[in-house]
């Protein structure tokens, strides 16, 4: 059974809150760069930059995180380590606030952090996303959530987003 | 029915006929382009010490509407229209608008060229203007005269705090003479509301121990008010969510630095195009201002603007950098009016929401 | 969407004109086009409607007179290989024509971008049942209904839903109906028929929400997703009547701000999720008592909804829409520097009502049931415009034209209370004086809504009109009275009426006492803007805004309602008069309250008036404009005659139908035109059987031009004779001289005005109008000078042949004395042309194989 939890409307005012809040945090977006991981935190992270290029009629960079090969609970895919820095940018000195659409056990963040590295000493990472589910299994938490929708583990998160998906939501499956 | 005339400071006079009660009765009027809602219209207290005259051409044809009221005790000086539907039943069989303007002490005037009145008023921006029985040099004089209160606020606003009780977040409404929309509103989200009176101390708010703070919409000019609002403002605004509509918007700008100036012409309707800057989308929203914030006077280090209007590239929205206080000068409520900023009350709820941190 | 590489769009047109489908889509595409011509869009036009004003005149780059079939148009659409189809302004023929287009990939294997809608919306517009998913799935609540493919299904349903229900077609391939049934019978019939023009041999058959408010509402959004409401208007006879033979109040009369918040609401998110870039009516029912609400119906394609929503707010609607469909937003969009330069933004708001009335062909087709249901009847409708509900709803009953719909010459009706009671509670044409009467007779308001289920709020409406026409009787020649009288929609005839007097006396002393008709814009901000559409309405108030048309100004007195019979052709008259009259640097004034009409098209008149056509209507124009020139039609001969007695320059143009139906083969005749002192002629026409077509049809078809007949030389024997009988009749004009045999010998039988149908056909034969040659003549100018640069017609070698097309089986006419296929019944033309008449006769049938000829 799928349950629509978040619809466009609502999503829309997600992003746009964690665009303000990205704002309010970073005392404006001097050397903010976003870092969307693939695939739906890449299109979620392009919509946060073209927000804040509206407010502050200036261009943020977006870069795109492939962590498939890195996530610690693919033990078949004997870690490869992250020999490639996949950003087309340095992060060195910047405010880098990667983005993703669900946070459940926090190991895709993991990764991620891992392939940042490589790319430089950021002067922070901070993470943004779109829904907080619970159930971590590692001290990492979000700076910027959409949405916190408690789940049960065995429940299915899926968000949508009009790019890939043809609409925007988010639903519940189980 | 009886001929009234309605006659304005700059010495033209409309011959009509009288509706609603016989009283003689002075303010300033101004024009409001709505097709529908001139229940909510009439009883929105922006309108305190104002007439008001529709574009519309028939008005009261739906009677009046016991969900309808923006406010208990009108205070509007005067009704303007074409034509009036004297009608004594409808379909939800309440008032009809000639009675309940008897009932609340308004005269109204029908019959009257409202487009052309609208087009003069276009023109000279709001005038004093009276609802009289005779167009003599008295009457004129008696117009002339007559000063207008600038305490708007203190006459329409709640002496006294009042709840209105939910089970979801706890907010404070600090009232200027609001509209019932905004409690509508909050109610359907489940808030737990009490209303202050605009007099309300930081302290006396935060007592309350809210989860976010509105300052509501109301009359007149926001300068008039004491500068004690101003620090109030500044003082919440950085400790809670604050969400600032109308008046409560202008106030909100005021005490960032920004300051206020007189909008010429105003904004009484809701066909304006407003462009939500963040994501460059396009709504329309129900508007009743006759100020504006000087977008000169922003201090773009402190605020962004939010929302534009796209006719006359009024501000319309604003927002704190550095916290989620926030504010917007048209109705969100609608009521009348488009429904598609009604969005702006979950915003507010979702920023009360994630103050507070996670319900786990 | 991308538009970088759209340079040739192609237009489907509606065809011809029908009940349901009156001006409105060619109006449409003349401006549409024309809009995206001036966007650097080259555009291609199809249509077969011998009336469209479209397809001449160079309002599209190509114009294609073709059939209207899958298989014509795709070897249009090789040939021209346009990056782009506008799929809204062909009607429902046109959605499925192109969904046949789609079926066989032909958009496809061309590259032919679909403007406007995604292909899952052609389907659900062909079928209601996918659109009710779409609406349920998206939270809008829709009626319960079920598509069946036979008799039992549908009976199953019923069992369950209980009767009334409605019956629709499922794919329907003419613009079917929703058939209500009461009982068994109605359902096998309604079934029967429903089953028979379905595409998909299938019906929906829905529980019934007869006796609710309806209410329409129309939209406009882009490819940003911008969207705004164009207008709100609501119904005045309840759901179970159909919407088009409904009287319509715009702006809504009767609904709460929370109600029209709440339709407002569903009409753009409902155009939002089915991403509909330019316009979309969506129709509402709403359950007085409780607020609830259905969506009856969502039309995104041109109606006349649209153009009594573009007529009635004076928002540019069609410009706006060329605009979005090519991908240019609503912010983008730009406007002549008449508009406001954000008015394509800006919510129209209204300060006047308007009053859509329809007008029903009852007149002529004496046999059609005169009771109102849900299959449509109205053959066209009129507009009034006032600043009062009673000023708009005596004015648009004024402009019908019909004084037994005249309030004023309301007399007691001899029926029985049990009767009237019946008419009351089952509806007939013409209602307006049912509900009088029985105001008259003593009804109370709130028995009568409920009885009849329209708002009580009419009925004060109407009780006030009959207060202020007492207070008239009773006061002849009191100024209070008059003056009251007028504020409120009466007229100089009125009164004259009512105090025994005539029209001139009661009009003098109007004036004298300064009761005088001022004018105001229609337009859309309510004067909160300066906005100039040139476009104007009466009424009695303080100021007027209508100044005197600068430059050499002519009046031109419209068609008013579309009626079965001539108008349709009238209207493209009047239409291709305003162009060339225009064009030869006149100021062309308008006067025309029908909101289908093409002649409305902005571009085409200097000026337009949307008032009724009663003398003293038209006094109060005349007394403001003081034009060189009135040009009347045919239907207001009386008119034009009054006119000129009054002193006026009025050029009458009488040109009309075919003087007699004529039904068997070999009846030549020969085209002219003549200046009074030359003749020169067209070339030779010939009305031939329609059964030469096929053979149920009823009406005849015009052939032009004749070359390969025998008798070609022996008329051409008679060209001197011919002539001589023209100059004898001396007028100039356009005429139609028939031959008879007689005895084996060609012989001179009549002279005639040229009926417009064949104005029409020469015209598109030629690709030359011919209106532009007789407007030419009739304004003094020599024959020789008009015709110098007009095709010679004896080159053609194409021959082009017409037929009317008729509404006997929309109204369900089956009597055989009725069904005579006479011009006078025809609701439009079709036209087609071939090598050969063979050719041309295959063309004429091919995609009108089930058309009502």
């Amino acid at each position: 059974m799928q349950k629509e939890v978040v619809d466009s409307m609502a999503m829309k005012r997600a992003l746009t809150r964690i665009t303000y809040e990205i704002i309010e945090q970073n005392k404006g977006i001097r050397d903010v760069v976003l870092v969307g991981i693939k695939t739906r935190g890449v299109y979620l992270a392009q919509r946060i930059a073209a927000r804040l290029q509206q407010l502050e009629d200036a261009a943020i960079p977006v870069g795109e995180l492939d962590i498939t090969a890195f996530r610690d609970d693919h033990p078949q895919d004997v870690a490869s380590a992250p020999s490639d820095y996949q950003l087309t940018f340095s992060v060195a000195d910047k405010r880098v606030i990667l983005v993703d659409d669900v946070l459940f056990t926090g190991r895709t963040i993991r990764a991620a952090l891992d392939a940042l590295m490589g790319g430089g000493r950021p002067q922070s990472i901070a993470l943004a996303v779109l829904v907080d589910r619970g159930h971590r299994e590692l001290p990492i938490r979000a700076d910027f959530i959409g949405k916190n929708i408690p789940t049960a583990r065995q429940e299915r998160i899926k968000v949508s987003v009009t790019e890939v998906d043809g609409h925007d939501g988010v639903e519940i499956i189980n | 029915m009886a001929d009234r005339y309605l006659i304005l400071e700059d010495g033209s006079a409309y011959l009509g006929e009288g509706f609603g009660s016989p009283a003689v009765s002075t303010g300033e009027i101004v024009f409001n382009t709505s097709m529908t809602g001139y229940q909510e219209i009439i009883t929105n207290q922006i309108y305190h010490n104002q007439i008001i005259a529709f574009t519309q051409p028939t008005i009261g044809s739906y009677g009046i509407n016991h969900d309808s009221y923006e406010s208990i005790l009108p205070t509007v000086k005067g009704v303007v229209v074409r034509d009036v539907a004297s009608i004594s039943t409808n379909r939800q069989r309440r008032w009809s608008l000639d009675q309940y303007l008897k009932q609340q002490n308004i005269p109204g005037i029908s019959h009257i060229d409202t487009r052309h009145l609208a087009k003069q008023l276009r023109a000279s921006g709001p005038m004093k203007a009276s609802i009289v029985d005779v167009a003599d040099a008295h009457a004129f004089d008696q117009l002339g005269a007559t000063v207008l209160t600038n305490q708007q606020v203190a006459a329409v606003a709640t002496p006294k705090p009042f709840p209105n009780p939910g089970t979801g977040l706890n907010v404070v409404v600090v009232d200027f003479g609001l509209k019932h929309g905004i409690l509508r509103e909050l109610s359907k989200r489940a808030c737990n509301v009490t209303v202050l009176p605009y007099t309300a101390t930081t302290e006396e708010i935060i007592n309350l121990d809210p989860d976010g703070v509105v300052l509501s919409t109301g009359p007149g000019k926001p300068q008039d008010l004491p500068d004690s609002v101003l620090t109030m403002i500044q003082n919440i605004q950085n400790r809670v969510p604050l969400f600032a509509i109308g008046l409560g918007h202008e106030l909100f700008a005021m005490a960032n630095g920004a300051s206020i100036m007189k909008l010429s012409p105003e904004h009484h309707g809701a066909n304006h195009p407003i462009r939500e800057v963040i994501t460059n989308q396009i709504i329309y929203a129900s508007q009743g201002q006759g100020f504006a914030v000087d977008p000169a006077t922003i201090d773009r280090n402190k605020l962004i603007t939010t929302f534009v209007d796209l006719i006359d590239g009024t501000i319309q929205g604003l927002r704190f950098r550095d916290f989620p206080a926030f504010s917007v000068q048209f109705f969100p409520d609608g009521a009348p009016g488009p429904t598609e900023a009604r969005d702006v009350f979950d915003e507010f709820v979702e920023s009360m929401q994630q103050a507070r941190g996670p319900i786990w | 969407m991308n538009n970088q590489a759209l340079q040739k769009v192609l237009i489907i047109g509606a065809g011809h004109n029908d009940i349901g489908r009156e001006g409105q889509h060619d109006a449409a595409v003349t401006q549409i086009g024309a809009a995206i011509r001036k966007l650097g869009i080259a555009v291609v036009l199809v249509d077969n409607n011998a009336y469209s004003v479209a397809a001449e005149n160079n309002f599209a780059d190509k114009v294609y007179i073709e059939p209207l079939t899958v298989a014509a148009l795709s070897k249009i659409i090789e040939t021209e290989q346009p990056d782009g189809l506008i799929p809204s302004l062909g009607g429902i023929q046109g959605v499925n024509l192109i969904q046949g287009l789609i079926r066989n990939n032909v958009l496809k294997n061309n590259q032919v971008r679909l403007l406007q809608w995604d292909q899952e919306t052609i389907d659900m517009i062909v079928n209601p049942a996918l659109m009710s998913n779409r609406l349920k799935a998206l939270g809008e609540p829709v009626i319960a209904s079920q598509v069946v493919a036979s008799e039992p299904e549908a009976f199953a349903v019923v069992r369950k839903v209980g009767f009334p229900v409605i019956v629709k077609s499922v794919a329907p391939r003419i613009e079917a109906s929703r058939q209500l049934c009461e009982d068994e019978d109605d359902l096998e019939r309604a079934l029967t028929m429903g089953f028979k023009v379905s595409a998909t041999k299938q019906c929906i058959v829905e529980q019934s929400i007869v006796g609710y408010k309806e209410l329409e509402f129309v939209g406009v959004r882009d490819q940003k997703d911008t969207a705004l409401l164009i207008s709100g208007m609501e119904n005045f006879d309840p759901v179970g009547i159909h919407s088009a033979d409904s009287i319509i109040f715009a702006p809504t009369q009767t609904i709460t701000d929370q109600e029209y918040q709440q339709f407002r609401t569903a009409t753009l998110k409902i155009m939002r999720n089915l991403r509909i870039v330019g316009s979309c009516h969506v129709q509402f029912a709403l359950d007085p008592t409780t607020q609830n609400y259905y969506v009856i119906k969502v039309t995104p394609y041109f109606d006349r909804t649209m153009a009594l929503a573009a007529r009635a707010t004076g928002y540019p609607l069609a410009r706006v829409v060329a605009n979005l469909l090519v991908g240019i937003s609503l912010a983008e969009v730009k406007l002549p520097s008449n508009y406001r330069k954000q008015t394509a933004l800006i919510e129209p708001v209204l300060d006047h009502i308007v009053c859509r009335i329809p007008v029903w062909p009852f007149n002529v087709l004496k046999k059609v049931s005169h009771q109102l249901d849900t299959v449509m009847e109205s053959t066209g409708s009129v507009i009034g415009i006032g600043r009062s509900t009673e000023e708009a709803l005596l004015k648009g009953l004024r402009s019908t034209d019909e004084s037994r719909y005249h309030v004023i010459a309301n007399r007691p009706q001899n029926y029985s209370e049990g009767e009237l009671i019946q008419r009351l509670i089952h509806p007939q044409a013409g209602r307006m004086l049912v509900l009088l009467e029985a105001l008259n007779r003593g009804y109370q308001i709130d028995e009568l809504a409920e009885l009849t289920k329209i708002d009580a709020f009419y009925f004060y409406k109407l009780s006030h009109i009959i207060e202020i026409e007492k207070a008239l009787r009773e006061r002849p020649f009191d100024v209070h009275a008059l003056g009251r009288a007028k504020y409120f929609g009466f007229t100089d005839e009125d009164a004259a009426d009512a105090w025994h007097s005539d029209v001139t006396k009661v009009h003098q002393f109007a004036l004298e006492n300064e009761i005088q008709a001022t004018f105001k814009e229609v337009e859309p901000t309510a004067g909160e803007f300066t906005e100039q559409t040139n476009t104007y309405y009466s009424t009695y108030e303080f100021d007027n805004e209508s100044q005197q048309q600068t430059g050499r100004r002519v009046v031109v007195i419209g068609t008013g309602a579309n009626r079965i019979g001539t108008n349709h052709g009238n209207d493209y008259l009047v239409s291709q008069l305003l162009f060339y009259l225009k064009k030869a640097d006149y100021e062309p004034i308008l006067i025309n309250a029908n909101p289908n009409s093409v002649a409305m098209t902005p571009r085409l008149a200097s000026k337009r008036y949307v008032e009724p056509k009663q003398y003293s209507d038209i006094l109060n124009i005349l007394a403001i404009e003081k034009p060189l020139l009135i040009f009347t039609t045919y239907h207001d001969y009386r008119l034009g005659q009054q006119l000129s007695q009054d002193g006026y320059q009025v050029i009458q143009i009488n040109n009309d139908l075919p003087r007699e139906q004529i039904k068997t083969n070999d009846s030549p005749a020969v085209e002219v035109i003549t200046d009074g002192q030359d003749v020169t002629i067209f070339g030779i026409s010939e009305i031939i059987a329609g059964n030469n077509l096929r053979t149920n049809v009823r009406g005849s078809i015009e052939v032009f031009p004749i070359r390969d007949k025998v008798e070609n030389q022996a008329i051409k024997a008679l060209n001197q004779e011919i002539k001589k009988r023209v100059l004898a009749f001396g007028v100039p004009g356009l005429y139609t001289v028939r031959l008879t045999i007689v005895d084996g010998q060609l012989q001179l039988a009549t002279i005639e005005p040229m009926s417009i149908a064949m104005m029409a056909l020469i015209s598109k034969a030629s690709g030359s109008s011919v209106t532009r040659l007789l407007l030419h003549i009739k304004l003094g100018e020599a024959l020789r000078k008009v015709m110098y640069d007009y095709p010679d017609v004896n080159r053609l070698e194409t021959v082009y042949v017409q037929a009317n097309t008729f509404p006997y089986n929309q109204l369900q006419i089956y009597d055989e004395n009725e069904v005579t296929g006479e011009p006078g019944h025809a609701t439009g033309t079709v036209i087609a042309h071939g090598k050969t008449l063979r050719d041309a006769l295959t063309e004429l049938n091919a995609g009108n194989e089930d058309t009502d000829f």
